[in-house]
């Protein structure tokens, strides 16, 4: 087992003072390989989930392990990918991929050209010498996926990364992660509250309720892969989501 | 052609603007000249251009009189923005990465901010003397501020994703520091260096006013004493043309430094 989490228990306390719990005995796994989405509505927990997995925020009670270590910190196993693409401006496409290498200490030349690499499997390879404010948000989010990459980790943390994208550009990033995806074979710990969408990648779908984020249900999703977006329109997909839609109606929460 | 028309074709061309800038220069030439002509006023009170262009020949021509003056003043600029902005720089980058500093020190950073530096001149004459040091500390005080405000500014104006983007790659401190929060501070960097620059000028002169041998403040005191109207005149335009050739140096840096963001950021008055 890869990931594995045990009754985290995690609370907040917002500026008013109030305290609110973000995690309540949440336990979950994932194995080598494979693809996991939790899905759940806004303010649910999962970014926070995503963080304490990644050594961003710390957890109260409970027990996250990866390759059976506790979590202590960021890890040099572990790429990140956030909700905005978070590229730094003053770098061209190409450094800001290179970015974690050069965190890192990795060796300059052979991470230049693992770079392109991964440029050309983002079919950005025509941009790595601009500069991110002449790209559009697809692809600086591409751009960040690239560099989650680059120092080769053996999982990838993505925090709800196509939410800021319209629902056409969404559709396309999706079938390119599973395209990047299937050529790199990484374990993907993904957070989404699109419920299509965790359908469409994952191999499991975990889903969480908000207030406080607790694990509701898990899906195995046994669709074939290669994935395409017709499969979108068929009586499989539509009664997997269908099912999922009903425990955030039957919690009274739409994700 | 309507005049509608006419107004964007002198608005958004280049020459357009050139001789808007002209026809405004000449009509304040006009003005000053029409003005003299009906109040009478004696050429030595208020002198014509005519008068200050020939000040202005004496002055900065090849044969000119300003110019150990003017080098003089111009050193004393440098040396004490350079001090200044290099002390701002350290105190600033200091200030932002120490809580311990920052809740120690701020305040009397804030207080002593508030000082108009200029009244500390004749202090620092008694305490440097009449030479160019006493100036120096002047310009140096004076643009030391602007750019440690502004440095502070533009570290804390790191935004946090970026920070938390490094970390979570595993970049130390150190990392982040230099590859995020010294980036984002530049453009805040460099408003200040422009407001610095332009400062020590004032302090320059003002220490010069206080006490001084040499130097474009100097000779103005000496020309208000003769009553040389004119040379005053010219005295002004040659020190507005430093402060306009530093102004656009520091401009023309921040444009190739920070090349990312050609929006000039929002200044922290200083």
């Amino acid at each position: 087992m890869l990931i594995e989490v045990r009754e985290v228990n995690k609370t907040y306390a917002t500026r008013s003072g109030d305290v609110v719990k973000a995690l309540a005995d949440v336990t979950l796994q994932v194995d080598e390989g494979e693809f996991v989405s939790v899905v759940g509505p806004s303010g649910c927990g999962k970014s926070t989930l995503l963080k304490i997995l990644a050594g961003l925020v710390s957890l109260e009670t409970g027990e996250a392990r990866i390759r059976q270590e506790p979590v202590r910190g960021p890890r040099r196993d572990l790429g990140v990918v956030f909700q905005e693409a978070r590229l730094l401006p003053w770098l061209t496409v190409l450094e800001n991929v290179l970015v974690p290498a050069r965190v890192q200490n990795l060796p300059a030349a052979q991470s230049r050209s693992r770079a392109q690499g991964l440029l050309q499997l983002a079919g950005l390879s025509d941009f790595a010498e601009k500069y991110p404010n002449e790209l559009s948000g697809g692809m600086q989010q591409r751009v960040s996926i690239a560099r989650s990459m680059i120092h080769d980790p053996s999982i990838l943390l993505m925090d709800e990364p196509f939410s800021a994208l319209d629902a056409m550009t969404r559709e396309h990033m999706n079938v390119e992660l599973l395209r990047i995806w299937s050529a790199s074979r990484k374990t993907v710990f993904f957070i989404t509250h699109s419920v299509s969408e965790a359908v469409f990648l994952s191999d499991r779908v975990i889903v969480m309720t908000a207030r406080p984020g607790r694990i509701q249900e898990e899906l195995t999703i046994d669709l074939p892969r290669p994935r395409t977006l017709a499969m979108m329109a068929s009586p499989e997909f539509a009664s997997l989501t269908g099912h999922l839609r009903s425990v955030f109606e039957a919690k009274g929460v739409g994700p | 052609m309507t005049t509608r028309s006419v107004t964007d074709a002198l608005v958004e061309t280049t020459s357009g603007r050139i001789a808007l800038s002209a026809a405004a220069f000449v009509t304040f030439v006009c003005l000053w000249v029409f003005a003299l002509w009906v109040t009478q006023l004696s050429a030595v009170i208020v002198p014509g251009p005519m008068a200050v262009v020939r000040a202005l020949w004496d002055g900065l021509g090849p044969q000119g009189a300003f110019y150990h003056h003017l080098w003089v003043t111009f050193f004393e600029v440098i040396a004490g923005f350079a001090i200044g902005a290099g002390a701002g720089l350290v105190l600033g980058i200091a200030f932002a990465e120490s809580r311990l500093l920052h809740v120690a020190l701020y305040p009397y950073l804030v207080a002593f901010q508030t000082v108009p530096k200029i009244a500390i001149g004749p202090l620092f004459v008694i305490w440097f003397g009449f030479g160019m040091s006493s100036k120096v500390a002047i310009a140096a005080t004076i643009s030391f501020f602007p750019v440690v405000v502004n440095m502070i500014a533009g570290l804390e104006s790191a935004e946090g994703e970026r920070v938390e983007m490094l970390t979570a790659f595993c970049g130390s401190r150190w990392q982040v520091f230099r590859m995020v929060k010294w980036p984002s501070a530049l453009p805040y960097l460099f408003a200040g260096l422009d407001v610095a620059i332009v400062l020590s000028v004032i302090g320059a002169i003002a220490g010069e006013f206080v006490g001084a041998q040499a130097g474009l403040g100097y000779l103005l005191l000496q020309f208000n004493y003769s009553f040389n109207i004119a040379g005053i005149f010219a005295l002004l335009v040659t020190l507005s043309l430093m402060g306009v050739g530093l102004h656009l140096l520091v401009q023309r840096l921040r444009r190739r430094i920070v090349f990312w963001q050609q929006t000039s950021e929002r200044v922290v008055s200083a």
